[in-house]
């Protein structure tokens, strides 16, 4: 979807049309830009922005605080439409995922034509636009849905794909993030061209595990299937007390200490979600959780331990003994693909 | 009527201790954390339930007065426990008040009158079978720790299944637990004679009942267990516990079994396995507990990390000579497993990094394990 939270904004409040719309805190608050219309994005402003800098880039943009609400609902209208194609679809993020439409529902024989007409659907369902990447694999076809943004789409062949990845600014390879791209810039890897003329092994030793994704992105390699069973991935920590607890106090001392832990680990992944998750274990084992989204992805502990502190208080934790507490994060923005969770496999029960 | 009684502190004390877990659970019914206690000849019957669990023990006492009351549970455990001297008094005076005499202290515990308490639920007095209790206890013992939590959906995991079996003119008793991944099934050969026991398809007795069970078998040698349509009565000559059956269909475990190939196997030595499955879990993280295992040419290189810390590494010397390995586990459910093996080698069967893995071995007869692995 195209400035997806932006435009629903722009959608529900007309007055936003054609203006530079910031969903975010506003610029006095330590917050940072989660979203911002194309208006915006011609000041330079762009997501993950600290709000205070964005307003002084553009101080008549108008900061809108939000409506997860509304963004679900629309996830929920355009994830059917694709299911009207393919249910081999792998949510990405509330606004992108990957199709499978080797063989689709309609019998359409081209994949473009396919895009057309799901981009029309949406349009005409939802009043946003969407673009979309067509290819081969899954890396080629999210890097070609960002060419042409917004409301176009990209088509990269197997004949073009090389001339594509070649061209391809290393920034823009989904995957190299603001400081793999300075450490690349550094080593002179302007393009995609010049990522090819490194090995793979070079690449390991210089990235670490993930410089094997790099090669077989550059040699335009990506042989992941599109992941239907994706589960809800969640990034979790829990600290089960040594003693039954009942002080408020104690708790919140205790989840701000999980929240400092669970922030290492989300910079660790290089994530931030859109859920906060509160699990609570009282003395009789019961368990409960209690979650929260936010419009504005969070990985830092204190906005964490907020969101956790007023779970809190929803909860009969105090009146009750509690065991255990945890934090989880969930719905996860960024690399999304590159979290890497190791994924416990279930058995395929018949009853 | 006023009861009034005499009773040796660690009878008393044994008694109200093994009806602790029963009555201290949060409930609305606030009797429900009262203890009933009725005098009988020579003896008072302590009773507690949560309506799933009822628990009715017998403490030899000397009677004074017959009488009938309730009294907070938790409470007069404390001050039998924490009593000094070896016998105890307890004097019903009015509105269900008692005067507690242990040595020189005393007591005036509020309680309720018996009315509100509910019925123990009656019972056909003619089905039993006896059994050897640590059979039951052994049972319970080698499945009860991968029994779902709660918090996990399909409901009828929640539970243990309960089995039997005639085979070859032998009789099999069998339990079976799965939390969705992995799977331990225990199953016993008993001298008894099965076919007076009701058994109905998808028998399940809850997690917290078999918790239960397993402490009421513990402290007896011989059980005498009854099945009926709703609940399952285990009885000695102290006490009666009846717990209240589940019903539920529990997945066709043996789907699972059967689909496990017993082609490539692992021999481990399972004190030494185990020992390093503890230490690399010191560095595994919260919830999964990922442990990666490295499997070529007779060694296995365990391994973890976890972002805070660090990581760790071990070696292991295993019998192995087939295609290398590279596995993830959730490395608890390999302790868990390991610990109630008592073998010194453990089989292992594993084929591929996404298919389960089968522990088994000759000593631990009717013993199976399967773990699913996690993706890497």
């Amino acid at each position: 979807m195209d400035a997806f939270f932006a435009a629903v904004e722009q959608r529900d409040r007309p007055e936003l049309k054609g203006k530079p719309v910031i969903v975010g805190g506003p610029p006095g608050s330590r917050s940072v830009v989660a979203a911002c219309s194309y208006e915006a994005r011609k000041y330079g402003i762009h997501s993950a922005m600290p709000s205070g800098y964005a307003y002084k880039l553009c101080p008549k943009a108008i900061f809108v605080k939000g409506n997860f609400k509304a963004y679900k609902e629309a996830n929920g209208i355009i994830t059917s439409i694709f299911h009207e194609y393919t249910d081999l679809v792998e949510p990405l993020s509330i606004d992108e995922a990957y199709m499978d439409v080797t063989e689709n529902i309609p019998k359409i024989e081209y994949a473009s034509v396919i895009a057309i007409e799901i981009r029309k659907k949406i349009f005409k369902a939802t009043d946003l636009t969407a673009s979309a990447g067509i290819s081969f694999n899954k890396f080629l076809a999210k890097v070609a849905s960002d060419y042409n943004k917004p409301d176009g789409q990209t088509v990269v062949t197997p004949e073009n794909a090389a001339r594509f990845i070649d061209n391809l600014k290393i920034g823009k390879f989904y995957g190299v993030g603001k400081v793999t791209e300075k450490k690349m810039k550094a080593l002179g890897i302007m393009t995609g061209a010049d990522l090819k003329q490194f090995s793979r092994e070079e690449l390991k030793k210089i990235f670490g595990k993930v410089g094997g994704y790099y090669y077989d992105m550059a040699n335009g390699i990506d042989d992941r299937p599109v992941n239907t069973n994706r589960i809800r991935k969640s990034i979790g920590k829990e600290h089960t007390l040594n003693e039954d607890i009942t002080d408020i106090d104690e708790m919140h001392e205790i989840l701000h200490s999980i929240a400092l832990k669970l922030e290492k680990s989300l910079n660790g992944k290089n994530v931030k979600g859109l859920t906060v998750n509160l699990k609570v274990k009282f003395d009789d084992f019961e368990s409960i959780t209690r979650s929260i989204s936010v419009f504005e992805p969070v990985s830092d502990a204190e906005t964490i331990f907020e969101h956790t502190k007023g779970l809190l208080s929803k909860t009969v934790a105090g009146k009750r003994k509690v065991r255990l507490l945890g934090i989880s994060i969930s719905n996860f923005t960024g690399n999304v693909e590159f979290i890497e969770i190791d994924e416990q496999l279930k058995f395929k029960f018949q009853y | 009527m006023t009861l009034n009684c005499t009773v040796s502190r660690s009878d008393l004390m044994e008694g109200l201790n093994s009806l602790q877990n029963i009555t201290n659970k949060r409930v609305t019914l606030a009797i429900l954390s009262n203890v009933l206690i009725e005098t009988a000849d020579d003896s008072l019957i302590l009773t507690g339930t949560d309506l799933e669990i009822g628990l009715r023990v017998k403490v030899p006492a000397e009677i004074h007065d017959q009488g009938t009351l309730t009294l907070p549970s938790k409470k007069i455990f404390e001050i039998v426990r924490e009593s000094g001297s070896d016998s105890i008094t307890v004097q019903e005076t009015e509105n269900s008040w008692v005067i507690i005499s242990a040595g020189l202290s005393t007591y005036n515990l509020a309680g309720m009158a018996s009315d509100e308490f509910p019925e123990f639920p009656e019972f056909d007095e003619d089905n039993f079978v006896s059994f050897e209790a640590g059979i039951f206890a052994d049972l319970i013992d080698k499945v009860i720790f991968s029994v779902a939590n709660d918090e996990e959906n399909a409901y009828s995991l929640t539970n243990v299944l309960f089995e039997t079996e005639k085979r070859d003119e032998r009789s099999y008793v069998r339990m079976i637990s799965s939390d969705g991944h992995r799977l331990s099934i225990m199953e016993k050969d008993v001298a008894a004679d099965i076919d007076t026991l009701d058994i109905q398809p998808g028998t399940l007795i809850p997690k917290k009942g078999i918790q239960e069970l397993k402490k009421f078998c513990d402290n007896c040698d011989t059980v005498e267990l009854s099945f009926e349509e709703k609940q399952v009565v285990a009885k000695n000559d102290e006490s009666i516990m009846i717990i209240r059956l589940k019903k539920g269909d529990f997945p066709q475990y043996n789907a699972i079994v059967d689909a496990v190939q017993l082609e490539n196997k692992i021999q481990i030595e399972k004190n030494p396995f185990l020992d390093s499955l503890k230490r690399i879990n010191l560095f595994t993280e919260d919830i999964f507990h990922t442990i990666q295992l490295e499997i070529e040419n007779g060694k296995m290189i365990l391994s973890s990390q976890n972002v805070d810390l660090g990581n760790a590494k071990d070696v292991l010397d295993v019998q192995y000579d087939g295609e290398p390995l590279l596995l993830g586990f959730n490395c608890r459910y390999f302790i868990e497993a390991l610990q109630v093996m008592e073998c010194d080698v453990v089989d292992a069967y594993i084929n591929s990094n996404n298919s389960p893995c089968l522990m088994k071995s000759d000593i631990d007869e009717g013993f199976l394990s399967i773990i699913m692995p996690m993706q890497l």
